[in-house]
């Protein structure tokens, strides 16, 4: 049964001409940046190297290429990417109560259980085609467009190269903790969705929310960084940077295949996840009970 | 059948539903009569498990909805008051999804068969935002017949259909009933429809039961009435109800 309601919710996500904005404006941004990139890329690096300028011995030629601009695309739009989830999580069940199709499936055999867990597991694999979907242009198509090269990442004090050898699995590791941050999201905007008749609500909602923490995690200020901050989920959102920074052996020569702080990126991982289960057992337990009277 | 006991459902101070019990017998056509604002609505939502009631019993097959909710809603079909299907999709893919729905395998030939039942196969493969107000009801019938119920909960099946959709509903009614058995509950304002297509007819009123007759027990009581307001035989359900309602 559950599989059969997935199979719909997933049809229904991508028979809708909505779900395609996302995926064509992915695809739009991931383009101009790359064009911007390769028309003004000598600029935009130099931004960075200038307040480095007595480290930096790396010609910007070479730090210009397919990895170091993937990296700078992620940086650019993960952070805009959960409006994108909003629009489909956050439609799930309020939009299906304001159009009315809500009762209709509400009255079927399977129960409301199933069917919010199946709303919510299209959701995800919508994260994920996606997460996928902007793998594909943003590090597939970045590489096509600017070549190989050892990764330069710039922190605020310090710079890590990565060698290229080294380099594709971190990409995959942060896309996959890509994926478990919005699917937060995706958990998040399903919870409004249930107590919505208004797809529109739950939508803002969501992106209000995460404006709001990430405003309190950027201000830095004392108080929000020992109270709100460190369990807030924009601040555990970003955490797939984490897979960019390495270990230095003493002489400051990286070390292949190790992360600076893997314990801080468990903990990042575990927080994510201790959300999207708290926010879809609030959202089960709502619904469960709810009266469709829309 | 369906057998609903001291039925109630409160909204805060607003009692919507009060103290119902009514029985509907297998391959009867039921029919569900009240004012905008009776409860009618309130009541087909609990039938359906839409709505958690307050107080009372419902049982379909013997069997009580809140403890065996899959087993019987597997064997009602329904349309809750103005169906809004998926624009986007087709009847076809409507079609499917119910039938996955009901944990069934979709059957393209049968769906088709449906279609051509309800009068929408030349547009199977359209989609429903191109449809009328007409054909979403139509297409909403068979969504609910899909998974071939036993039990149909039609809640105003007739709203928006022209006069020959209105016919044509009430003739599908009727066989749904005579030749295969079904038993249909279904609630409606056009009381001359009712009083065509139904065997037995519950009257509510402000959530409350007020009457509940076969028509031919009604059609009697209303001629001892001596009714003023009767203009023709056939209207005589109308008559009966507004000198009910009206007291």
């Amino acid at each position: 049964m559950f599989a059969s309601i997935l199979y719909t919710e997933l049809f229904k996500i991508f028979r809708r001409p909505r779900t395609y904005i996302s995926f064509g404006a992915i695809a739009v941004i991931v383009l101009l940046v790359q064009f911007a990139l390769r028309v003004n890329g000598t600029e935009f690096i130099r931004f960075f190297t200038d307040s480095q300028a007595d480290t930096f011995e790396i010609p910007e030629s070479q730090i210009l290429n397919g990895y170091f601009v993937c990296v700078a695309i992620l940086h650019l739009i993960l952070i805009h990417v959960p409006l994108l989830i909003a629009l489909i999580a956050g439609d799930m069940i309020a939009g299906e109560a304001q159009t009315g199709t809500l009762r209709m499936l509400a009255a079927q055999p399977a129960s409301r259980t199933t069917l919010l867990l199946a709303k919510f597991s299209a959701s995800t694999i919508y994260v994920i085609l996606l997460l996928l979907w902007m793998a594909l242009f943003a590090l597939g198509g970045s590489l096509l467009l600017f070549g190989q090269e050892d990764l330069v990442v710039f922190r605020e004090t310090d710079l890590h190269i990565i060698s290229q050898q080294d380099v594709i699995w971190r990409f995959v590791a942060a896309f996959i903790y890509a994926a478990l941050a919005l699917t937060m999201i995706a958990a998040l905007a399903l919870l409004l969705s249930v107590f919505a008749e208004n797809a529109l609500g739950p939508i803002v909602a969501t992106v209000c929310i995460v404006i709001v923490f990430t405003i309190l995690q950027q201000l830095k200020v004392p108080v929000f960084e020992q109270t709100i901050n460190p369990w807030s989920f924009t601040t555990h959102m970003l955490g797939w940077k984490g897979f960019f920074y390495v270990e230095k052996t003493s002489e400051g020569v990286t070390i292949n295949g190790s992360i600076e702080n893997p314990m801080a990126l468990v903990k990042s991982g575990a927080i994510l996840i201790g959300y999207t289960v708290l926010f879809v057992f609030i959202a089960e337990r709502v619904y469960r009970k709810k009266d469709i009277l829309c | 059948m369906l057998s609903v006991r001291g039925l109630t459902k409160q909204f805060g101070e607003f009692t919507a539903v009060n103290d119902l019990s009514f029985n509907v017998d297998q391959g009867q056509v039921y029919g569900f009569l009240g004012q905008n604002g009776a409860g009618k609505s309130t009541t087909i939502r609990m039938l359906l498990s839409l709505i958690r009631p307050t107080a009372g019993e419902i049982n379909f097959f013997g069997q009580s909805l809140f403890t065996h909710r899959k087993e019987i809603l597997s064997q009602i079909g329904a349309i809750v008051e103005k169906p809004d299907l998926y624009k986007y999709l087709s009847a076809m893919e409507h079609l499917n999804l119910f039938a996955r729905f009901g944990g069934h395998r979709p059957d393209q030939k049968k769906h088709l068969l449906l279609l051509e039942k309800v009068g929408l196969a030349q547009r199977a493969h359209s989609r429903v935002g191109t449809y009328s107000q007409g054909m979403r009801q139509r297409l909403a019938l068979a969504c609910a017949l899909v998974n071939d119920p036993s039990l149909l909960i039609l809640d105003e099946p007739t709203n928006g259909l022209d006069p020959q959709g209105i016919a044509d509903m009430r003739q599908l009614i009727r066989s749904l009933c005579k030749e295969q058995g079904k038993t249909v509950l279904v609630s409606s304002h056009l009381l001359s429809e009712i009083e065509m297509i139904a065997d037995r007819v519950l009257i509510i009123h402000k959530g409350k039961k007020i009457a509940e007759e076969s028509m031919d027990a009604l059609t009697e009581k209303a001629s001892q009435l001596k009714l003023q307001a009767v203009p023709e035989k056939r209207y005589v359900l109308e008559a009966y109800f507004l000198s009910l309602t009206s007291q």
